[in-house]
């Protein structure tokens, strides 16, 4: 029979088991998540890379973050390490609690004085990097960027140098040509949204009522990808947004097309059935500029009398552009989105100008989005639910479109290139 | 102290200018030609503006000539863009000897129920020489061939076209 000596090592070594092996787990957890986040930051496909910049100001914020990252990383291993050498060596063994003081001057001033100085030089780094990005004064090119749930709106307003005689107006993906120094002027319709294209420069919050300035230059042809980054209700995960670099040559073609007169698609074609429903359903909110009604009449779309925020997308030349939905989409199916985003730079231009031709189109998506947008993207869009907004939409509603009708649609909205 | 002016600042109400204004709606367009005449309600405010950071452009009135200046560009433009209905905040300054006021023209729309054809548009009240104003605008349509914006200063020859894609 065992003694009760025996008996309460036993127990004892029992708990001490079963504590190293939950330690064990909870390590072996924590090892598994850094390695999971270590591991992350080598994804090759990572489009949005805050590490990888390609214009002059995200240079000059990667300059700053890779003398920052390396002062802090020292800074926050060495706290961590000595904090968890002391939890180790000091824990509870049932030693006798050590004899108690209070203050050492010398420890003191030492420990204010190294994060002061460690502070000053981050500082002195830090404050020339936010000046240098502030400057507007050599800008060579404005564009008026305007923040909606859930999509992004791009004005160009005329300047001659850049060849735009006649402002352009577009959505989801900005294009503008490479080696130019470009001046946004955010500012929002509804809610605070913010600005971030990663590879070109660091974030800007768009607020109503203000204009914000955020200066994007980029280095070579490409398109990168961005993500509102100021959270602004239901689909703030899917407002995302492109800038699109073109050499200055395949800039002028891409402007060129931008102000290319309306062309109504020729009468007995499908696509002309399309214009007819685009006039009937969709010009509520949808401008496409010079398009007209059978009379003749000019049609201004109204958004404000139906979106709370007061616009939509104008869809002139929505074939020119590589998605739809606030970005969310692509307008390209997969292997000819993948042969645009993969262009060498040489070659980039052709394809982007190229558009959305019949064989290309992701009509999978654009069919789905027709038949019912709410539910391809979260938005307040059931009629049953605007009472707060007055009766307006946030967001794309079900118009119950026929399939016929959406048949016409795509055909129709195939000819806006 | 602060607590018991507050409360009593609160239970005075409105100030009586704004009131005045608000009721007149003397500053659209649509009621009034918003020219160089003053209007009582022209000269309540002390045309003082404390908002610089929330302007999208600034007009300025000097030498009689007038001229626009956009947020983050340093030189003086002629024409104004900003998107369609968003709210904008625009600065006017006038540097002239005479009371200038800026006015907004944002065309005519229809009255649907009754047919009637109105203009469209707004104006800050009558500004000292040296003085500012701030007119906000929010154009609900785009501007067209048809139908051109722009701001004006009664007395002052030119505009500045305001452009809404």
């Amino acid at each position: 029979m065992m003694d009760h000596k025996s008996q309460m090592t036993s127990e004892k070594e029992m708990k001490t088991l079963t504590t190293m092996k939950s330690s064990r787990r909870v390590i072996a957890g924590l090892a598994g998540v850094s390695a999971a986040l270590f591991l992350s930051g080598c994804a090759t496909n990572a489009p949005q890379d805050t590490w990888k910049p390609k214009g002059e100001n995200a240079a000059k914020i990667d300059t700053l973050q890779k003398i920052v990252f390396p002062i802090a990383g020292i800074v926050g291993v060495l706290v961590l390490a000595l904090g968890a050498y002391i939890f180790i060596k000091f824990r509870d063994q049932g030693q006798e609690i050590p004899s108690q003081s209070h203050g050492k001057p010398v420890v003191e001033i030492v420990l204010t004085i190294i994060p002061a100085l460690i502070l000053s030089v981050v500082g002195v780094f830090t404050f020339r990097a936010i000046f240098d990005l502030a400057k507007t004064e050599d800008t060579q090119m404005v564009i008026n960027v305007t923040g909606q749930q859930w999509w992004w709106e791009y004005d160009y307003p005329a300047q001659a140098a850049q060849g735009i005689d006649q402002p352009i107006i577009t959505s989801g993906q900005l294009v503008i040509p490479v080696g130019t120094k470009v001046l946004l002027r955010e500012t929002s319709r509804d809610v605070i949204h913010s600005y971030w294209i990663p590879a070109l420069n660091g974030k800007k919050d768009a607020v109503p009522g203000r204009i914000h300035l955020l200066r994007l230059q980029a280095d070579e042809p490409g398109i990168y990808a961005g993500q509102c980054t100021e959270f602004c209700g239901l689909s703030h995960a899917n407002m995302r947004m492109e800038a699109v670099a073109l050499s200055k040559e395949d800039f002028a073609k891409w402007v060129a097309n931008q102000q290319r007169e309306y062309t109504s698609p020729a009468e007995g074609t499908l696509a002309k059935e399309g214009e007819t429903v685009f006039l009937n359903q969709c010009t509520r909110c949808h401008q496409v500029n010079g398009i007209k009604d059978a009379s003749g009449k000019a049609i201004i779309a109204a958004p404000d009398e139906n979106v709370w925020a007061g616009a939509a997308p104008n869809l002139s030349h929505l074939m020119s552009r590589n998605t739809f939905a606030g970005a969310m989409f692509d307008l390209l199916i997969k292997d000819c989105r993948a042969s645009v985003w993969k262009a060498p730079s040489a070659d980039f231009g052709a394809k982007y100008l190229g558009g959305v031709t019949e064989s290309c189109l992701n009509q999978k998506d654009l069919r789905a989005w027709l038949r019912n947008a709410p539910a391809m993207k979260p938005m307040y869009a059931d009629p049953a639910k605007l009472k707060p907004t007055g009766g307006k939409y946030r967001g794309m509603p079900n118009l119950n479109l026929t399939e016929d009708d959406i048949d016409k649609l795509v055909a129709y909205l195939l000819t806006l290139k | 102290m602060l607590v018991v002016a507050g409360i009593a600042f609160t239970a005075k109400g409105e100030r009586h200018e704004l009131l005045e204004v608000a009721k007149a709606d003397e500053y659209n367009i649509k009621n009034r030609e918003c020219g160089a005449e003053s209007a009582p309600t022209d000269h309540l405010a002390n045309n003082n503006v404390s908002m610089r950071a929330s302007i999208a452009a600034t007009i300025t009135v000097e030498d009689g000539k007038v001229y626009a200046q956009l947020v983050g560009i340093p030189t003086k433009v002629d024409s104004v863009l900003i998107s369609r209905s968003t709210d904008t905040n625009i600065l006017f300054r006038n540097l002239d000897e005479e009371e200038r006021r800026l006015i907004v023209n944002l065309g005519t729309q229809k009255i649907s129920t009754t047919g009637v054809v109105e203009k469209v548009g707004t104006c800050t009240q009558l500004t000292g020489k040296g003085q500012e104003n701030v007119l906000t605008l929010r154009a609900a349509k785009p501007s067209t061939p048809d139908q051109q914006f722009s701001f004006t200063v009664p007395g002052i020859t030119g505009e500045i076209k305001l452009v809404v894609p």
